[in-house]
């Protein structure tokens, strides 16, 4: 399977989780490059993926939507950053599970480690060259995955 | 009043099924918390619950192993156990079964399927 069934099924666990977790549909989706969609100081959450493949789910999200979309989550404003990165990490953790389930053959399995949660420092370093940008309303997710 | 533990290491995790489980109509059930299997098993040991709602991919202590320590304790074994998990597929779903879990539900959780698992095991609703 090639790049094509990656991005179809990380869209497809967007859209589920986004509809369920933050109450928002997908909009529009675009490919950017990393300099393109990425800035320092934005939250990345990056997922081990053992099986079907070895590597790694990247997820990114802008810092200044961040604590919205963990209130609306929730249902309650945020208190403090640990709270922004623990709700981030649970939604890292369900995408990256739906974006599994769909990648893998009806059914079949699938194993990933505990989502981590970091601070975007030189977008140089991210080590991926292109993420795919997903619209969602008035905030963007950015996404990509790296095989090892 | 009924008492349930929610095994999450995500404190998020945790609220989202405290939240969910209002929804349900059990907003006047006591929760009890705990970020891992080994800190599940220390409550469960201090003050026995009527259902566990566990994650299964958890530092220290995981899902699997909680719901085994449960289903070998003679005083534990009896408790009802309902995984919650972003890895549920067909493997996983049997594995747990298998080691008796009474369900295995995918995050993000589906309130109408959580309603009619809780009505089925709590008889609450």
């Amino acid at each position: 399977m090639g790049q094509q069934d990656l991005y179809l099924a990380l869209q497809k666990a967007l859209m589920e989780t986004g509809e369920r977790m933050i109450f928002r549909e997908i909009e529009g989706m675009s490919e950017k490059t990393k300099e393109e969609a990425l800035k320092e100081n934005d939250y990345q959450i990056s997922i081990p993926i053992e099986y079907p493949f070895k590597g790694q789910l990247f997820l990114f999200f802008e810092r200044e939507a961040s604590a919205q979309i963990v209130t609306e989550m929730l249902g309650e404003p945020v208190q403090n950053e640990d709270q922004i990165k623990d709700g981030l990490a649970e939604l890292g953790n369900t995408i990256s599970g739906r974006f599994l389930r769909n990648y893998s053959a009806k059914g079949g399995s699938y194993e990933m480690g505990l989502p981590r949660c970091s601070i975007v420092g030189n977008v140089n370093a991210v080590p991926l060259h292109k993420v795919w940008a997903f619209r969602f309303d008035d905030l963007t997710v950015f996404a990509g995955t790296k095989k090892e | 009043m009924q008492r349930i533990l929610i095994v999450d290491d995500s404190s998020t995790a945790r609220s989202l099924i405290k939240k969910s489980l209002g929804i349900c109509g059990l907003g006047n059930v006591h929760f009890e918390e705990a970020d891992n299997g080994k800190h599940a098993l220390e409550i469960l040991r201090s003050e026995p619950v009527d259902l566990v709602l566990t994650d299964v991919n958890m530092p220290t202590m995981d899902g699997l192993n909680l719901l085994k320590r449960i289903k070998s304790s003679p005083k534990l074994c009896d408790i009802p156990v309902v995984v919650i998990t972003s890895l549920k597929n067909n493997t996983s779903e049997q594995l747990l079964i298998s080691e008796q879990a009474v369900a295995v539900l995918g995050k993000p959780i589906a309130i109408p399927e959580m309603y009619r698992l809780l009505k089925e095991q709590l008889h609450l609703i």
